[in-house]
């Protein structure tokens, strides 16, 4: 009984501060997909969001808002991304009307949404499906 | 098989039932919803994972440093003769029957002070001195004989020496249920994070579930595992919690 305990203590703490330091690339493998945003975001203007490494934006001619969603490891489960609203100094277009975002902010953000409205407010959280 | 027996067997297990009956139901609904609980709260819901962490990182560290302390200040308080002795243990026994409330304002000044006020050291710093522990050893090792120590003496000068290689073996039952005590205290301490810290993501886990506004499957996980370490830790040492219990029982 005793060893079995001692065990037992040993796979508690491991799992634990495995997860612990293993969680966030966990929470970002099976990130699960945006279902919720601002309800004005998703009315009227047309929301795009994407996981990394999807780099390609397509939004046509008007200049989009972009939002960095970074994963808040303090936050719960429905309120997981921290949305922040992002200048693009550096986003290429082309003919099309495709953008290509700054790697520097795909490589910085664990999603990123991209409407035409300025509904969604810098500093809140976005719900995910649960 | 005797009539008041079977009478004093049944008000046994009734009592029994009453006593296991909230931690049997915790248990029961937490594996209500299958394993989805536990998942989310070792994937899912990272603030309660964390306060997990901070509740093992703060209970072991001052449990321990707490053991380390307490047993070299109660071999000075049980064998060393000193003037102000009795007083000193007088005070600490002082600080003990105090309200832990009344020392939580001067422990926020301090370390507002200090600059420890919203770290783990907040938690760590106050509960490594608290006098519970040295009054506890101090009673066990005035058990110890003179005379194994007298002897010791002939070896070596060294009291550290004798202090780990004489006393603390004799103790030993006694130090595991000091250290299992001192770690129950900090792990169950609600609080002192309270007064102490402010960031969400420092706060141990019994702070968390002092704050539970819902009552789900998730929430039943969390108290499970909240209970898991303690009662790991106590059937790990039972025998030794229990002989020292018969110890002092028989002193």
């Amino acid at each position: 009984m005793k060893k079995f305990s001692i065990a037992c203590l040993i796979i508690f703490l491991i799992t634990v501060f495995g997860f612990n330091l293993g969680g966030q690339y966990i929470r970002a493998f099976f990130s699960p997909t945006v279902t919720y945003m601002y309800p004005e975001l998703t009315t009227y203007g047309e929301a795009f969001y994407w996981s990394l490494p999807d780099a390609t934006v397509h939004f046509g001619e008007t200049e989009p808002y972009i939002y960095k969603l970074t994963l808040d490891d303090t936050r719960t489960r429905e309120q997981a991304y921290y949305a922040q609203k992002i200048e693009i100094p550096n986003a290429v277009y082309d003919d099309q009307g495709n953008c290509f975002v700054d790697s520097y902010i795909l490589k910085n953000s664990d999603m990123i949404i991209v409407g035409y409205t300025d509904a969604m407010e810098d500093g809140m959280y976005v719900k995910i499906k649960n | 098989m005797k009539l008041s027996s079977i009478v004093i067997s049944i008000f046994i297990i009734i009592f029994a039932c009453i006593f296991m009956a909230p931690v049997v139901i915790t248990i029961f609904l937490s594996c209500t919803d299958g394993l989805s609980p536990y998942v989310d709260f070792f994937v899912w819901e990272p603030t309660y994972l964390y306060a997990l962490t901070n509740s093992i990182i703060v209970s072991f560290t001052t449990s321990f440093a707490t053991i380390l302390i307490s047993i070299l200040a109660a071999y000075v308080f049980a064998k060393v003769k000193f003037r102000g002795c009795s007083i000193l243990f007088f005070l600490y026994i002082m600080i003990l029957i105090m309200p832990f409330q009344v020392t939580l304002l001067p422990q926020y000044i301090v370390s507002k002070k200090i600059g420890i006020y919203d770290t783990l050291g907040a938690l760590i710093l106050p509960g490594i001195f608290s006098p519970f522990a040295p009054i506890l050893l101090t009673q066990m090792m005035k058990f110890v004989p003179n005379e194994v120590i007298e002897a010791a003496r002939l070896e070596t000068n060294s009291t550290l020496c004798i202090i780990t290689q004489i006393i603390v073996p004799f103790i030993r039952p006694g130090i595991i249920c000091t250290w299992i005590l001192s770690f129950s205290e900090t792990w169950n301490a609600v609080a002192e994070p309270r007064f102490l810290m402010e960031s969400l993501g420092k706060m141990p886990l019994m702070y968390h579930l002092g704050n539970l506004t819902e009552v789900g499957f998730f929430e039943f996980a969390a108290v499970v595992i909240s209970m898991l370490l303690p009662y790991l830790l106590f059937t790990i040492f039972k025998s030794e919690i229990v002989e020292n219990i018969g110890m002092a029982k028989l002193k």
